[in-house]
């Protein structure tokens, strides 16, 4: 069924603008609001992960072909690549860990691991923000493993918020801002394929039913590939010092959201 | 910063291998203003995409 939803493709740009200029929120703050909207759960987490494996790659590119980051396959590859595989690596086995446990419907008390990872953002915003006077840092690739294997835990038990873990993982790791977020573009792309595949084969490996509307994705993907467009030349337009202070900022609200749906909503 | 610009005898080749080298040289060199613009083959990568979502779009059209 082929149907455009205006109101979709606004909230679809909107996050995934902010997706690919800060690295986060397009799951984390997309998925509520489409429940809210009457969505059912099968309708929105499979598409929004078609549509944001198609957009972190889109996003990549541009965030490449506009100077953001260095990435080359070909030996000797850059050490911007090493970091995005790294981290894509990692959030490739947890997106299908969490995958398996959404079908299997192994119970995990998913208001306190929500909370956990709500506190986490919220710590590492403030920690980032307290940090962007700071801004000399030396590269720390042990702790970019780190995080990458904290926010994999997290998406492993379904908590969401990889992107905010893997973002500030990023900056406490060294990385200049506008080179994380493409890194972070790009992985998420990797790990939103490992998804879309593991919603595939794990029910069919298992004889389960494979149940996937695709109601919204000409939606999610016209919202969301516009934005992919044109977030990585919003990065490159805008100095360095405006995403420091954008990226922690923006942590926050994502941590607080969290936080106001579990105990408000 | 991912490195530290001071060292500026390491070869041009090692300083590339960077993490952010790219984008801290063109906030450096770059005014806001320089940065706005864009190469020509940026614009024909853009209009490519652009291409590609409505092939796709057709797609989506024909067969959901």
């Amino acid at each position: 069924m082929f149907e455009i939803i205006p109101l979709v493709i606004v909230l679809s740009f909107l996050f995934e603008t902010m997706d690919s200029c800060a690295g986060m929120g397009f799951g984390t703050g997309l998925t509520p609001l489409l429940f809210v909207l009457g969505y059912e759960p099968l309708q929105v987490v499979p598409i929004l992960l078609i549509s944001e494996a198609i957009t972190g790659f889109t996003s990549g590119f541009f965030h490449q072909e506009f100077g953001n980051v260095h990435f080359k396959l070909k030996r000797p590859t850059t050490r911007e690549t090493k970091v995005m595989l790294n981290i894509a690596i990692i959030g490739c086995f947890s997106i299908i860990l969490s995958v398996f446990l959404t079908y299997y419907s192994i119970k995990l008390d998913k208001s306190i691991i929500k909370t956990y990872v709500a506190i986490l953002v919220i710590i590492m915003g403030i920690i980032a923000m307290i940090k962007i006077r700071y801004s000399s840092s030396n590269y720390k690739p042990k702790l970019l493993t780190f995080f990458s294997a904290l926010a994999g835990f997290n998406k492993g038990v379904g908590a969401g918020g990889y992107g905010p873990v893997v973002m500030l993982g990023q900056i406490f790791s060294g990385i200049y801002e506008k080179t994380a977020t493409a890194i972070v573009s790009v992985s998420e792309g990797f790990v939103s394929i490992a998804g879309v595949l593991a919603f595939l084969f794990i029910p069919i490996i298992s004889n389960l039913p494979i149940e996937i509307d695709f109601l919204l994705l000409p939606s999610i993907f016209t919202g969301g590939f516009i934005a992919a467009l044109l977030s990585p030349y919003i990065v490159r337009v805008f100095p360095n010092k405006i995403w420091k202070i954008v990226i922690p900022v923006y942590a926050l609200a994502i941590g607080i959201y969290v936080l106001a749906q579990m105990f408000i909503l | 910063m991912g490195f530290n610009m001071e060292n500026d005898e390491i070869k041009n080749e090692k300083i590339m291998n960077e993490i952010g080298y790219l984008a801290y040289m063109m906030d450096t060199e770059m005014t806001m203003f320089e940065r706005m613009k864009l190469k020509k083959s940026s614009f024909y990568r853009i209009l490519g995409a652009m291409t590609i979502y409505l092939l796709v779009m057709i797609l989506f059209a024909l067969f959901l």
